[in-house]
């Protein structure tokens, strides 16, 4: 019990205070090969803060949903955060770290900020919806399969005990071809080029932002920051189910800082590696989007089928 | 003991009351015999509700009762208990929402009759399910289909009711056949009626049997292809009908094929196999025929589809389980099948009691003429949000927690050894997946354009919340729903099961709990950080002054991104034809646009069988009528000399 | 090295061999499909070193430098070439099957390859390396057919018969005697010489379709000598 509430508070507050960190850092990585020297590193902070003391806008045709959905998601990514251990493993835990409920949690996120964009009214709220819950149906299948497979090779369905066993044993080479499906799972749930522009200004272009249009003051805030969460949380996945050193499993003061400094340098290279990526690829067309998912699920199919099959 | 069984005879006499009073005051104009039926109605419920859960905990119950020189024996054991209670707890909302929805029709005896014709339904189906005998569990079978016919067609002026009425009729007809062909076997094999395990049987005769009991309950639960008179009646019938029908007769045939699956005692593994395949079809095709449906009934009948093939699933599941021995797996999955009966019977019927409001006051059923009703009806856009979240699975209501145990039955695959059935298991889990996913998307348009965002015609406009009774009936289910989500893992340790703990079923009451304080906290620190001031305003439409209801979002808007990445299935047409009155094409004089989706199994199954059969039928009719008497009289003159050679003279 | 790990590798390059060659199936750009079609060559080699590694067998060194510098960089800057004289970049049309649906096309086939070669899986020897190259090698001779099939234009045809031709090559590393492996891939890379040059002739632009169009003048004289 008290492993798992020492957890609790590790993970809180690391996610609550590193992940506006990695939009800038993706920001300012992106800019550098662009040529411009770009915003600052804490610029997603002042963003935040700014946000927080404006004041509220709503619309005359808005409901509760309006007012009501931005805390729901962000409570969402704070439960979820107490899903995926970043630097530290608690022992098993049967309420939390289930895969299929992690999973769920975050399309309830999505289900109430599509209803909260179809609540004013507006032409750009109903297309976001529309084309957000449209996409984030079809990449479904891709990920069940990828974690049927993280499943059947880690033996496991609960986040901790994957990642434990990743971090104990060593000869899960294959599972690195599942790199690329979680890559292309980690840029829809976090609405990155090639599937949707986090910077653009034309809202025809636009799937996440398109919701969260009519959004304003610390409603805005809350679900910006629960979106850097989500994002952080799923580098955090990635990176510790691939590489899972200096996760540490003892309540040491050493032991967890040593993980902290481990945590923050591998999830720095994602974040640059992914602000390398972007900048070298373009947004695809809506509707050849599918054709992209189609492609992951192609490669996490013909993985598992290997991996359980022979 | 003998406590529960008065109890239940009370119950039934009550139900027989219930029946019988409308009809005797079938046209005094004063609604009190109609309240004091669904009174006596939900007292009956009650009753059935305390005496299943005794059931549960004690001992089965027999009995018997004698009808005109027949004997219909009943047996109520856990199955069958567990289906009283579904069926009692819709029921009872059904008659608290009737109390007003029955004001709303015409003509008094109309009034009376809906009362009547509702108990009598509710109890045909009580019979069915207690049944242990094959005679009885046919006789009211064919009563639960009759007065569910008369229901239907309740409304038997519009001609689209009576397409949907005579449909529903042939496709019940049809079921009982398979039905009845099935148990002439059993009855040949068993030399009796009573429902016994069948031992013995060889197996190309108990695959027969297998395969036609299984068509037969397949046709009344709207399993695909045989489903198709599901979209028909649903919205034909009254609100509360279509709850009940919906929610609670296609679970009475899966409570049929459960029980006489339990009584086929060796399972072949293609069984399993066949209902996998045919649970994971019907689930990705209802959902994709929802997707496109603009009619709010329709929608949910889909829908309803789409639950009835992710039960199948989880049967499915758990015939290859069991086949394969794995005795853990096939348990958690015949209970997460049972368990997702239960959840979809809860919040469908919810779904459509607050549709049926929405429709009741909007006299329409088309959502493109609805929208901003959340502010004109706020309890049942409640409630209907609260359906939406459970079925889209979301948790911690409690869709997801059905869901939850298939899925995690599904990623343990792997324990089976013959690959072809893992790839097949895999498929199934990747639509299933698929499947969940497009529930959701399908239910924000749902909620989105019918209760959010502006009014979108006069009715809208001028709509208003209805009657108490109408709200909370559908209350009772949206309670449950969120009780039974959340104290999911605190109820199957009530039960018993231990092997859902042992397998990891995540204890949502903790889960919740730590959400609402989490919540909470956030509220409290926006409330100190952040700046609490809000104004109303215009939503931002570019720069347009005053937005009309015409710049809003519409259904067939919405889900046009899936039915342009499902064309293959959808095969859209468009048709564009202009007629102008020059030459040239410049002054234009009317013009047709539409876009058609292809209707597959009406057009490539439905309509050439009908259509054969229709030949056939036209055939005999040529030879029965046409044909002069005088002929006809010698034909048969000369059949019956033939008879009397062939009897006397070759059988010696 | 570590063997295990070594197959391992071999496996995930072989993995995206039949990745590329799926991609290739619904990509549009011609440079994309000329570039994927060099970078599969060039991960093929890396899987011809990897075998000479363990093996160390010197012909395999040959192989895999011989296919580095015909198929990796000669072919591909062959069709670029070719590519840049003609004002061609996109492939847009399809014959039978859309984009995705020729993805999960694919996907079918591997699947009942995969199910066609189990029985005989256990007389491939204890290393399933032998097993994975021969149901890949296969699936990427029926996908590159598919390409051929699916695509309308010339050089997306061309690619996929490239393509087809990889997969042999893998088939046969595994399987195959090896001297015949140098003749096969002579023979092969002339064939492909000799396309090229027809699309040369022909040019880059046309489909198949079009050949009726070119063929039409030799109608009238048929007509002509039919009428006499």
């Amino acid at each position: 019990m008290n492993n798992f509430l020492l957890f609790a508070v590790v993970n809180l507050t690391l996610v609550l205070f590193l992940s506006p960190l990695y939009i800038s850092v993706i920001k300012k990585v992106k800019a550098i090969i662009q040529g411009r020297r770009g915003p600052s590193i804490i610029q997603s902070y002042r963003n935040i803060f700014k946000l927080l003391k404006k004041e509220s806008l709503y619309s005359h045709n808005s409901s509760f949903i309006m007012r009501v959905a931005p805390y729901i998601d962000f409570t969402g990514s704070l439960l979820l955060s107490l899903f995926v251990p970043l630097v530290f493993i608690p022992n098993n835990s049967n309420v939390f770290g289930n895969i299929i409920l992690f999973l769920y949690i975050l399309m309830l996120g999505k289900f109430v900020i599509a209803l909260s964009g179809l609540d004013a009214g507006s032409t750009f709220g109903g297309m976001g919806s529309s084309r957000e819950m449209s996409l984030s149906a079809i990449i479904e299948p891709t990920i069940i399969v990828v974690f049927a497979a993280v499943v059947f090779s880690f033996d496991s369905i609960n986040f901790f005990e994957i990642i434990k066993s990743s971090l104990l044993s060593q000869n899960h080479i294959f599972l690195w071809l599942l790199l690329i499906p979680f890559i292309i799972i980690f840029i829809t749930e976090s609405s990155r080029i090639p599937v949707d522009n986090p910077e653009t200004h034309l809202e025809l272009t636009m799937i996440h932002e398109a919701m969260i249009l009519e959004q304003s003051g610390k409603n805005l805030a809350l679900i910006e920051w629960s979106s850097a969460i989500k994002q952080l949380l799923l580098i955090g996945i990635i990176v510790n189910i691939f590489i899972p050193i200096g996760i540490s499993t003892s309540m040491n003061i050493l032991a967890l800082s040593i993980a902290v400094i481990i945590f923050f340098v591998k999830s720095l290279l994602f974040a640059i590696g992914i602000g390398i990526f972007e900048s070298n690829i373009a947004k695809l067309r809506f509707f050849r989007i599918p054709n992209l998912f189609a492609i992951s699920y192609f490669l996490s199919f013909i993985t598992i089928l290997i991996e359980v099959l022979l | 003991m003998i406590f529960y069984v008065m109890i239940f005879q009370v119950s039934i006499i009550l139900f027989v009351l219930s029946i019988i009073i409308p009809l005797i005051f079938i046209n005094v104009k004063k609604s009190l015999s109609r309240t004091l039926s669904l009174v006596m109605l939900i007292l009956a419920c009650v009753g059935l509700l305390f005496f299943s859960f005794s059931v549960l905990m004690y001992e089965t119950i027999n009995f018997q009762i004698l009808l005109s020189g027949f004997t219909f024996k009943f047996s109520i054991d856990s199955l069958a208990s567990f289906f009283i209670i579904l069926i009692s707890l819709i029921a009872l909302s059904v008659g608290i929402y009737s109390i007003s929805y029955c004001e709303h029709f015409e003509s008094e005896i109309k009034k009376n009759l809906l009362v009547s014709l509702t108990s009598f339904f509710i109890l045909s189906m009580v019979f069915v399910v207690a049944s242990q005998d094959l005679i009885s569990f046919l006789f009211f079978w064919e009563l639960m289909s009759i007065s569910s016919f008369m229901l239907v067609m309740f409304d038997y002026d519009k001609p689209e009711t009576k397409k949907a009425g005579i449909f529903y009729f042939v496709m019940t007809q049809i079921s009982t056949i398979f039905l009845i062909f099935a148990f002439v076997f059993i009855y040949t094999h068993i030399n009796g009626l009573e429902f016994t395990q069948l031992e013995g049987l060889s197996a190309p005769v108990a695959s027969l049997i297998f395969l036609s009991l299984t068509v037969g309950f397949a046709i009344k639960a709207g399993v695909i292809p045989f489903h198709k008179w599901l979209p028909y009646a649903h919205p034909a019938s009254p609100s509360s009908i279509s709850a009940l029908m919906s929610g609670v007769m296609i679970k009475v045939a899966i409570y049929g094929f459960l029980r006489f699956l339990f009584l086929l005692p060796e399972q072949q593994l293609w069984w399993g196999i066949l209902i996998l395949i045919a649970g994971t079809v019907s689930a990705l095709l209802g959902v994709i025929y929802a997707l496109k449906e603009h009619d709010i009934k329709r929608l949910l009948a889909y829908h309803s589809i789409e639950n009835i093939g992710i039960i199948l699933l989880g049967v499915g599941l758990y015939m290859v389980f069991s086949f394969y021995q794995f005795g853990d797996l096939a348990m958690i999955s015949l209970f997460a099948a049972l368990f997702h009966t239960l959840n979809h019977a809860l919040f469908k019927s919810l779904l459509f009691l607050s549709a049926g409001s929405v429709v009741h006051k909007m006299h329409t059923k088309n959502i493109e003429e609805m929208g901003g009703l959340i502010k004109k009806m706020p309890y049942t856009a409640l409630l209907f949000l609260i359906g939406a979240i459970s079925i889209s699975a979301l948790p911690p209501f409690n869709g997801f927690v059905s869901e939850l145990m298939i899925f995690q039955v599904f990623l343990k695959f792997s324990v089976l050894s013959s690959p072809i059935i893992k790839i097949i298991l895999l498929l199934s889990l990747s639509l299933f997946a698929l499947t969940s996913a497009l529930a959701a998307v399908c239910f924000v348009k749902a909620f989105g354009i019918i209760f959010l965002a502006s009014p979108r015609s006069e009715e809208a406009e001028h709509a208003k919340e209805v009657n108490l009774s109408m709200i909370i009936g559908p209350a009772i289910l949206a309670i449950l729903c969120i009780f039974l989500g959340i104290f999911s893992y605190q109820i199957f340790q009530v039960i018993g099961l231990k092997i859902g703990i042992r397998f990891g079923l995540p204890n949502l009451l903790i889960v919740s709990t730590i959400a609402v304080f989490l919540g909470s906290l956030t509220y409290i620190l926006m409330k100190f950080v952040g700046n609490n001031k809000s104004r109303v305003t215009e939503t931002w439409g570019c720069g347009i002054n005053s937005q009309n209801a015409s710049m809003e979002y519409t259904a067939s808007g919405f889900s046009q991104p899936v039915t342009t990445i499902f064309k293959s299935i959808y095969q859209p047409k468009l048709v564009n034809q202009k007629s102008f009155y020059d030459q040239e094409g410049t002054f234009f004089k009317e013009g047709e646009a539409k876009v058609t989706m292809i209707k597959f199994f009406e057009e490539y199954l439905y309509m050439p069988i009908s259509r054969a059969i229709s030949q056939v039928s036209s055939i005999l009719y040529y030879l029965q009528n046409k044909v002069e008497l005088y002929p006809y009289i010698l034909a048969n003159f000369f059949a019956i000399i033939v008879l009397l050679l062939y009897l006397g003279v070759i059988i010696r | 090295m570590n063997s295990l790990l070594l197959a391992d590798l071999q496996k995930i390059l072989i993995v995206g061999m039949i990745l590329l060659t799926v991609i290739s199936v619904s990509r549009r750009n011609l440079i994309s499909l000329i570039n994927m079609y060099s970078f599969q060559s060039f991960i093929l080699s890396l899987v011809i070193l990897l075998i000479f590694f363990e093996d160390k067998k010197i012909i395999l060194l040959y192989i895999a430098l011989l296919t580095i510098i015909s198929k990796c960089s000669f072919i591909p800057i062959l069709l670029k070439r070719t590519q840049k004289s003609m004002k061609i970049h996109v492939d847009l049309e399809y014959n039978l099957f859309g984009p995705t649906t020729s993805i999960f096309i694919s996907l079918l086939i591997f699947g009942m390859l995969f199910f066609l070669f189990l029985g005989i899986k256990e007389q491939l020897g204890a290393n399933s390396l032998n097993y994975i190259s021969i149901i890949f090698g296969m699936s990427m001779l029926f996908i590159g057919m598919l390409i051929i099939i699916a695509r309308k234009k010339i050089i997306t045809k061309i690619i996929g018969y490239l393509m087809m031709e990889n997969g042999v090559v893998l088939l046969s590393i595994f399987i195959g005697d090896l001297p015949l492996l140098i003749e096969i891939l002579i023979l092969i890379d002339l064939l492909v010489l000799l396309a090229i040059t027809s699309v040369l002739g022909f040019g880059m632009n046309s489909s198949v379709e079009n050949f009726h169009v070119k063929l039409n003048p030799f109608r009238k004289w048929f007509k002509r000598v039919s009428e006499e």
